[in-house]
């Protein structure tokens, strides 16, 4: 007799329709932005793709650190969604596939692609030897390989375990996930580094990635957090959560929420007191047209909107009040890529077209479809989650 | 069933229990025959016994969001009255209001006078320092520091009878169970 933990596999309808709702939006997205490569809506219609290709990347490397984190910390209070981190993790292979594009049309999206841009800049052509296509292709294959090993390889374990029964599984994961965050948040500073940072042709900032690793974080755990928000009223969800379940959820969501804006502000304060022209550029750059309303929209939504709600922990403990919450983070997260992204494209005209919002309605089509096919094919909860040890104490 | 506005002669009725889910238990018993004043005494935190016990005491957390508030705003003014008003400097040019560069100290001066607040509010709220408590008195009491638990229901409840006290008790199982008196 299947026990109520292995039913969850088949029960939630909602994967279907998300799927659903993932392909309309993938076809209605790509064939928009595929329309604006051809009809040259914009003039580099594949800096909207770098862009909706970003917004997806950082939710999936967000979902492997999350899933890093519990596999390294055995906390119970991950247990009931970590399958769905799981999944979300194993995304990185399809934007490892969607990466492809971006290597085929560099030209078209980075200055340091185009020979005339560099020829022009001392420091563009220091900076040669480190941003060429052979070396940018090498290194993120290499961004791409760490992510998808460890993603797999613990999924792998993580499933093994619960098959077996064996808990040395436990500590392998453990032994695997530890290595593994370091090793995370170093590829994922170098990947926005390339990817995002290198955009620009004189900025830098040496905290930049880390700003992406917060913030994917966050962006993953928000949509934990809207998943339990969902599912918790069914069984066997609403016997194993219990108030104290979402008010840990909700504190790590607030604490990341401050990380974030911890590390944006840390980066901020520095530029601005150092007020050099090269690295002033960025933050002068997204005082012009609409990039002002929207960086200032995203302290107030992005930081002070949540910090307030989160500092309570009647709302951190009822379902019903934490997943508008949860939601609403999951959804500020594009607007501030959005923010980080869009502005480094130096566009002279319209600041955000409809093509790029194509992009990312494309990709994240794409990417919720997948996602959903991974959830569908998993067992939404582990057996582990049962094992007497470590359950009640440190939920 | 009392009608004076005497002072009760007895605090309460404490029972003493082995274990935290034995108290845990004997809390909502009682929170379920309607008391609603009582106060658990164990030797470590029992998770889920604070909601149990039926406190729905929040005002620490707004003293601290207060004061947590005055700290970050009396931090802000403070370094704009020492850079902008007391000593203005022209650094680099910048505005005498440098808001960016307050913004850190603001941070910590907050969250330095809420965590004073959190304590200090904590300790006035629940009365201390005091030397002394009529539970004191309980014998055996001294073992709430080590390895027993106790569930104490007040005199000072509305609907306080001590034979039904004792009954609701009575029933959950303790390990004993007196009266104590209100020394």
């Amino acid at each position: 007799m299947a026990s109520p933990i292995e039913e969850a596999r088949v029960k939630l309808s909602g994967i279907g329709t998300m799927q659903a709702i993932g392909v309309v939006a993938a076809i209605v997205g790509l064939g928009g932005f595929f329309f604006g490569v051809s009809s040259k809506a914009v003039e580099h219609p594949w800096q909207s793709y770098l862009y909706g290709f970003m917004v997806w990347t950082v939710l999936a490397f967000g979902c492997l650190s999350i899933s890093l984190l519990i596999h390294m910390t055995r906390g119970k209070w991950g247990y009931t969604f970590i399958r769905v981190m799981e999944a979300g993790s194993k995304t990185v292979l399809l934007m490892a596939v969607l990466f492809i594009p971006i290597l085929a049309f560099l030209k078209d999206i980075y200055p340091w692609a185009n020979p005339d841009l560099v020829a022009a800049s001392k420091t563009m052509q220091h900076r040669a030897a480190l941003l060429n296509l052979q070396w940018f292709a090498i290194r993120s294959a290499v961004y791409f390989a760490v992510w998808i090993v460890l993603a797999f390889v613990l999924s792998k374990w993580s499933k093994d375990e619960d098959r077996t029964g064996d808990v040395n599984y436990l500590i392998k994961r453990t032994n695997l996930a530890a290595p593994g965050a370091v090793l995370l948040v170093l590829t994922v500073n170098f990947a926005v580094t390339d990817w995002v940072m290198s955009l620009e042709q004189h900025w830098y900032s040496t905290i930049f990635g880390l700003i992406f690793v917060a913030g994917g974080a966050l962006m993953a755990l928000a949509l934990a957090a809207t998943y339990l928000g969902m599912v918790w009223k069914r069984e066997p969800f609403t016997s194993l959560l219990n108030p104290k379940n979402f008010h840990d959820i909700g504190n790590l969501l607030f604490t990341l929420v401050v990380f974030w804006a911890y590390l944006a502000f840390s980066q901020f304060l520095i530029t601005w007191s150092g007020n050099l022209p090269e690295e002033i550029i960025y933050y002068a750059n997204r005082k012009e047209g609409p990039w002002m309303p929207v960086g200032t929209g995203i302290i107030l939504l992005h930081f002070f909107l949540p910090f307030l709600l989160l500092l309570s922990a009647r709302l951190k403990r009822t379902p019903s009040m934490l997943l508008p919450v949860a939601i609403w983070i999951f959804l500020i997260r594009i607007a501030e890529v959005t923010w980080e992204v869009l502005p480094s494209f130096h566009r002279t005209g319209v600041q955000f077209s409809w093509v790029d919002a194509a992009a990312v309605i494309g990709i994240g089509g794409i990417w919720f479809a997948v996602f959903g096919q991974i959830l569908r094919s998993t067992q939404l909860l582990p057996r582990y989650l049962q094992q007497p040890s470590e359950v009640a104490e440190h939920a | 069933m009392h009608t004076s506005k005497q002072e009760p002669t007895i605090f309460g009725v404490i029972a003493e229990y082995s274990d935290g889910e034995a108290v845990l238990a004997a809390a909502q018993a009682a929170r379920d025959a309607g008391f609603k004043k009582m106060d658990a005494y164990t030797p470590y935190m029992v998770e889920g016994l604070v909601d149990a016990l039926g406190n729905k005491d929040d005002r620490v957390p707004r003293i601290v969001f207060i004061c947590g508030l005055i700290g970050a705003g009396l931090g802000f003014l403070m370094q704009y009255w020492i850079t902008g008003v007391d000593y203005p400097m022209n650094i680099g040019g910048r505005p005498n209001l440098s808001w960016p560069s307050y913004i850190p100290i603001t941070f910590e001066s907050g969250v330095l006078v809420a965590a004073f607040s959190a304590v200090v509010g904590m300790f006035g709220l629940n009365g201390l320092p005091r030397p002394h408590h009529p539970v004191f008195d309980a014998p055996g009491f001294d073992r709430a520091t080590r390895d027993k638990f106790f569930l104490c229901i007040e005199a000072e409840d509305e609907g306080f009878d001590a034979r039904l006290a004792k009954e609701v008790l009575l029933a959950t199982k303790p390990d004993s169970i007196q009266e104590v008196p209100n020394l």
